[in-house]
C-alpha cells in the first residue's frame, strides 16, 4: 500500500535523521557532513535545526544535546561528533554508541508531535546524503561513507520490513578482517523490536562455510567479524586456503537493518567502509510480492531448518 | 495527436513488457575507475546476484567485462563465469595482462548476463515494461600492505544496452544525458589537505567537457578550477597543485572546509572519484 499523504502525531526529531555508529573501539573518531539538501528554490525549503541523541549498546537513550547547529536551505556543515558528545554529560568516554542527528524544520523545533506531510519528509530525505567520516586516532587514516537513513521500521510508512544483504566483500586474509555493522533504526520513538539477521559466509564458488545469526536491539548496532565467525566455527583455515574471500548473505524477516561493511587491516588499523546495495540497484522495479516470494525462496534454500547449520555462535561482537 | 501518442506509448509498453517477461529485459553495465599506479592496486568484487532473487536456478551467470584506458581507447573484453551464489574477485592487473594492455588507469564496465534458467523467471519482474537490470559491483583499491578502500557503483556505461531487442536498444541509447552542475555533499578540511586529486570520467560515447572545481561550502568562493575536455570513455585525474593547497589557508583564512564540484556532471550520475590525503596520512579514495 502507498504511504499516507500525512502522517499524524509524528515526532519531528525523526523527520530527517542521520544515524551512524561510533567506531571508538576501533580507535576512530567521527566527523559528519550533514546538510539541508532542499535548496531555497524548493516549495519545501525551510531552515533546519540540528540536535543529537546518543544510544548505548542496548538501545537505551544516553542523552540528547540541545541545538548544535542550524542550517539554511541548501547549507551543509561538518560536525565533530566526539566534541559534540560533550553536550551529553552521561555519554561515556569509550564503548559503543549509536548517534542520531535530528535535522528538524525550525517551525517544529519546539514540538513533540506534529502532522507531517509525507511528500515534504521524503523531499528532505531524498535530498540528504550525509557523509560519515571516520578518522583514525592518531595515525590519520581517513575513511567514510555517504548514505541516507530515511523512514525505516515504521509501519506507518512501509507494510513490509525485511532485509536481504548480499555483499561480496568478505576478506579474511591475514592481517585483514571484514566487519559488518548492522544498525537497527526506526522513525518511531517508541520502536522496540529487536531484529534478527540470519547469515551465511559463502566462499567464492558459492560454497557454504558458516551459518550464524545476530540480534540487534532497537536503536543500536552490532559489529559482526567474519574472521571471528569463521574461527569459532573452526573454518578459518579452510576459508583462507580457498582464497580468503567471499560473500556475506544475510536475511532478516522481522525488520530492516542498515548494513555497512568495514574492511579492517588489523596491523595498520586502516578501515575501508562502504554500504551494500538494496535489490532495486540490481532489478530496478523489484519489490512487493515478487520480493516477498524471493525472500521465501531464499529462506527455504539457506535459512530453513533443513538447511545445514554449522556450529557457530549465535552472536559475535568484534 | 495525443490519442496517437497514447496508442504508440501503450503499444511500446506492451512490447517492452512482453520482451522483458520473455527474458529480454534491458541490461546496463555499471562502470568503475581503476588505477594501477600511485602505489595503488584495483580489484573487482562482483557476486552472482541473480542467485539471491532466484536461488532455485543452478546455472552460472557470465560476466562480460569491458576495459578502456584513460584516453578512452578500448582495450578489449574478457569473460568470467560466476557460479550460483559465487563471487568474482578479479585483480585488474590480471585482467590487463590477459588483454595485453599497458594501461595503468582507465575504466572497467561489467554486464552480468543471466543464464537461461534465470531469464525464464523474468515473468516475475514487477512493472516489466519499466524493468532494467544493472550490474553493480565494487572496486577495492588497496596498497602493498593491504590497506583497503572501496567504491560502489554509481554510473553506467553510457550508450550501451545489453540483452534487449535491437529496437529497444536503439531507443535507449540514442542519447546519453548530461548531468547538472554538481557539488559534493562532503566537506574536506582545507588546512589539513596535503593531496587532492579529482578523477573525471566521461561515461558517454561522445566527447564532452566540464570544469572541475574546489569551492567554499556555500560556493561563493572559488579556490581552484580546471577545465577538462574528454574523448569518449576517457578520464582525467586532475591533481590540485601542492602550492595551491598550501596557499589556501593564507589566501582564504576563513574557509576551513572545502567541497569539490563539477560543472556539469558529464553523465547523469557521473560523479568523480576523489583521491585525497590529510597531512602525512595514507591516501583515501572515494567517490565524490
Amino acid at each position: 500500500l502507498p504511504p499516507p499523504t500525512v502522517i499524524p502525531s509524528f515526532d519531528p526529531r525523526f523527520f530527517r535523521p542521520c544515524t551512524f555508529p561510533l567506531l571508538r573501539e576501533l580507535g576512530y573518531g567521527t566527523r559528519v557532513t550533514v546538510n539541508n539538501g532542499v535548496g531555497p528554490d524548493s516549495p519545501f525549503a525551510t531552515p533546519m535545526t540540528v540536535s543529537m541523541t546518543a544510544f548505548d549498546n542496548a538501545g537505551g537513550t544516553v542523552g540528547s544535546t540541545p541545538e548544535v547547529a542550524t542550517l539554511a536551505p541548501g547549507e551543509l556543515i561538518k560536525l565533530d561528533i566526539d566534541a559534540e558528545l560533550a553536550g551529553i554529560p552521561d555519554a561515556p568516554g569509550d564503548g559503543d554508541l549509536l548517534v542520531m542527528l535530528h535535522v528538524v524544520p525550525t517551525k517544529w523545533a519546539a514540538e513533540s508531535s506534529v502532522d507531517i506531510p509525507t511528500a515534504e519528509m521524503m523531499a528532505h530525505v531524498r535530498a540528504s546524503d550525509d557523509f560519515i567520516e571516520y578518522h583514525q586516532r592518531p595515525k590519520g587514516v581517513v575513511t567514510g561513507v555517504a548514505y541516507q537513513t530515511g523512514p525505516l521500521n515504521d509501519p506507518r510508512l512501509s507494510s513490509t520490513r525485511t532485509t536481504v544483504c548480499q555483499a561480496p566483500k568478505v576478506i579474511v586474509t591475514e592481517p585483514v578482517d571484514t566487519l559488518f555493522s548492522l544498525m537497527n533504526l526506526s522513525t518511531r520513538p517508541d520502536y522496540a523490536d529487536t531484529v534478527r539477521m540470519d547469515f551465511w559466509i559463502l566462499g567464492r564458488q558459492g560454497e557454504r562455510f558458516v551459518r550464524s545469526a545476530v540480534e540487534v536491539p532497537p536503536f543500536s548496532f552490532r559489529l559482526v567479524s567474519a574472521t571471528e565467525v569463521l574461527e569459532q566455527a573452526g573454518m578459518l583455515a579452510d576459508y583462507r586456503s580457498s582464497g580468503g574471500t567471499g560473500m556475506f548473505l544475510g536475511l532478516s524477516k522481522n525488520g530492516t537493518l542498515v548494513p555497512i561493511s568495514l574492511t579492517l587491516n588489523r596491523a595498520s588499523g586502516a578501515i575501508a567502509c562502504d554500504h551494500t546495495l538494496p535489490p532495486v540497484f540490481y532489478l530496478s522495479t523489484w519489490g512487493g510480492d515478487a520480493r516477498l516470494r524471493a525472500n521465501a525462496r531464499l529462506e527455504q534454500e539457506f535459512f530453513s531448518e533443513r538447511s545445514a547449520i554449522a556450529a557457530a555462535p549465535p552472536e559475535v561482537h568484534a | 495527436v495525443s490519442v496517437v501518442a497514447d496508442v504508440r506509448s501503450r503499444v511500446a509498453n506492451d512490447v517492452r513488457r512482453r520482451d522483458a517477461r520473455m527474458g529480454r529485459a534491458p541490461r546496463m553495465a555499471y562502470t568503475h575507475y581503476f588505477i594501477q599506479s600511485e602505489g595503488l592496486h584495483s580489484r573487482i568484487h562482483l557476486q552472482n546476484f541473480y542467485s539471491t532473487f532466484w536461488p532455485q536456478v543452478r546455472e552460472p551467470a557470465m560476466a562480460h567485462i569491458l576495459v578502456h584506458d584513460d584516453r578512452g581507447q578500448f582495450q578489449g573484453s574478457a569473460q568470467r563465469e560466476i557460479p550460483p551464489f559465487g563471487s568474482l574477485f578479479l585483480e585488474v592487473s590480471e585482467l590487463l595482462a590477459e588483454l595485453g594492455s599497458q594501461a595503468t588507469e582507465g575504466t572497467v564496465a561489467i554486464d552480468l548476463e543471466p543464464p537461461t534458467g534465470v531469464r525464464a523467471q523474468f515473468h516475475e519482474l514487477p512493472d516489466a515494461e519499466e524493468a532494467e537490470i544493472k550490474t553493480p559491483f565494487w572496486m577495492a583499491y588497496y596498497d602493498d600492505t593491504e590497506n583497503y578502500m572501496y567504491v560502489h557503483s554509481i554510473d553506467t556505461l553510457g550508450g550501451e544496452v545489453f540483452g534487449a531487442s535491437r529496437l529497444l536498444r536503439w531507443s535507449m541509447t540514442r542519447s546519453v544525458a548530461k548531468g547538472e552542475r554538481w557539488h559534493s555533499w562532503r566537506l574536506l578540511d582545507s588546512e589539513r589537505l596535503s593531496d587532492l586529486q579529482v578523477v573525471c570520467i566521461n561515461h558517454s560515447p561522445e566527447s564532452r567537457s566540464t570544469v572541475v572545481g574546489v569551492y567554499s561550502p556555500d560556493i561563493s568562493t572559488t579556490l581552484y578550477e580546471h577545465a577538462v575536455n574528454l574523448a569518449p570513455r576517457a578520464l582525467e585525474r586532475v591533481r590540485v597543485p601542492a602550492q595551491e593547497l598550501a596557499a589556501w589557508s593564507t589566501r582564504h583564512p576563513a574557509i576551513r572546509h572545502v567541497r569539490i564540484g563539477l560543472d556539469p556532471l558529464l553523465t547523469g550520475n557521473g560523479k568523480p572519484y576523489v583521491i585525497m590525503r590529510y597531512a602525512s596520512g595514507p591516501p583515501s579514495l572515494h567517490h565524490g
